[in-house]
């Protein structure tokens, strides 16, 4: 109660431009905040430009935040969009080859050849955090960024949702199928492996 | 035989399923081991600065808010207040030009008043018109008189005349003016001469009043000064001693004249001096 209470003065102080107040409020949620912005940017400098974006966006329009969910939700929402930003001026930049197309229904989906299950042994060897965190950054962004969100970041379904703006069974239904579509990703760079 | 196969491929599903969830799992403990990243040293530094120089804009920019307001708020009273005045003064003009709903009630009675003032006017006028004759007609008898050598009757009554205008001037603060005018004639510059009686000076009565008027008609179109006057005591005659300093055609004479108040009369005394004095009327 007292957080709550604390909070709300910092937020009020911050709105009338107290820096001070606005970096306490901050404080607790920036390392959450940075690591979200790693995760989506994989790149240090990219995540820290993103973070400082976001938390200066969160201090010119905090008079908009009227308190419909938490302060660090809203946050971790404006960092989230901030760095799909980033990846969008990044996606003009760069000339990524994806081997990914997409189908009738407009999903994107992954075009390999229908393999066998694979050996658990198999799964073990090639499962590791580096592969892992570069098979995410194969697949679509909004199966990475709700996998970011729940798996890494540990959020629950409904800071999720208010995060990314959907109901909690779209979550639910999306985080499913972003799990499956990130181990087929991790068998198929295998297989390439292989080949 | 076939139920057999059944059984092999259920099995093998389950296992497949098995090794999948398993998997799974795996996956996730990967992801949810994924070690937390502290920031790096430099940022803190870098966002303060660019939180400072935000503030300060931020700050800036409700200031510039709060003053266009404050400006605006000023604008607004001024234009009402410059409506209201521009509806005052419209309102005010179209009343005085008649040019209102109600110009045509407004116009006859201001017609009415008009006309009401007017015969109050040709009423005063007429009153006037009458005073003036009268006093037209009395100056000129005054005029016949003296040019008729007033006799004594007459001059009586043209002294009973000039009593009675000297009694209406007085009436107001006419008495007490000459009164003062008596008694502290010396500082006024109307009156320059007090009528002496022996070594002393006389009070001023209506009979002194009354010789000095028949002096100012006897010496008509001249330029004069009464330089002194003295009563005697026994015959009860003013002699007034005059120093005229020019004729009515506007030539400078620079003479002095002794005139006798006696009777009722005013004429020249036997001791003034000859040439260009006015002739008198007794003569």
């Amino acid at each position: 109660m007292a957080d709550v209470y604390n909070e709300t003065v910092l937020i009020e102080k911050a709105k009338s431009g107290d820096e001070a107040s606005f970096e306490l409020l901050i404080q607790n949620c920036k390392t959450k905040a940075y690591n979200t912005a790693l995760r989506y940017l994989r790149d240090e400098e990219d995540a820290m430009d993103a973070l400082q974006e976001s938390l200066i966006k969160v201090f010119r329009h905090l008079d908009k935040f009227k308190g419909d969910s938490k302060f660090d939700t809203w946050v971790y929402r404006i960092v989230v969009n901030t760095c799909n930003d980033f990846l969008r001026k990044d996606k003009n930049q760069r000339t990524n080859v994806s081997f990914y197309r997409m189908n009738e229904d407009g999903e994107t989906m992954l075009e390999i050849p229908d393999t066998a299950p694979t050996p658990p042994e198999v799964f073990d060897a090639k499962l590791t955090t580096s592969c892992v965190m570069g098979c995410l950054n194969e697949i679509p962004k909004e199966q990475k960024e709700i996998i970011i969100l729940r798996d890494i970041q540990g959020f629950s379904y409904e800071e999720i949702g208010q995060i990314l703006n959907c109901s909690m069974g779209t979550v639910k239904s999306r985080i499913n199928r972003a799990r499956q579509k990130l181990k087929q990703s991790i068998l198929e760079q295998y297989d390439r492996s292989c080949v | 035989m076939d139920k057999q196969i059944d059984l092999d491929n259920r099995a093998v599903d389950i296992e497949k399923d098995d090794t999948q969830d398993k998997d799974m799992e795996k996956l996730l403990a990967i992801l949810h081991d994924t070690p937390e990243v502290e920031i790096p040293a430099g940022f803190d530094q870098r966002f303060s600065q660019a939180l400072k120089a935000e503030g300060s804009k931020i700050r800036e920019e409700k200031r510039m808010a709060a003053a266009n307001k404050k400006r605006k708020w000023y604008l607004k009273v001024a234009a009402t207040a410059a409506a209201c005045f521009v509806v005052v003064f419209a309102s005010v003009s179209m009343y005085n030009d008649d040019i209102g709903p109600d110009s045509g009630r407004i116009a006859s009675e201001e017609s009415a008043e008009t006309q009401m003032s007017l015969s109050g006017d040709m009423f005063n006028d007429a009153t006037e018109e009458g005073a003036s004759k009268d006093a037209v007609i009395s100056t000129e008898g005054i005029q016949e008189k003296e040019d008729l050598n007033l006799s004594a009757e007459q001059a009586t009554i043209a002294l009973g005349r000039v009593d009675a205008e000297y009694r209406g001037e007085s009436d107001g603060n006419g008495q007490d003016t000459g009164q003062a005018e008596i008694y502290y004639g010396m500082q006024s510059s109307e009156v320059d001469t007090l009528c002496r009686e022996g070594s002393k000076y006389a009070e001023a009565t209506e009979e002194y009043w009354a010789y000095r008027r028949l002096v100012d008609e006897y010496l008509t179109g001249y330029e004069f000064t009464v330089t002194d006057c003295q009563r005697d005591k026994d015959t009860g005659s003013y002699l007034f001693e005059v120093h005229i300093v020019m004729d009515p055609e506007g030539q400078i004479v620079d003479e002095s004249l002794i005139l006798r108040g006696e009777q009722g009369e005013i004429h020249e005394s036997e001791n003034s001096t000859e040439g260009d004095e006015p002739q008198t009327g007794s003569d």
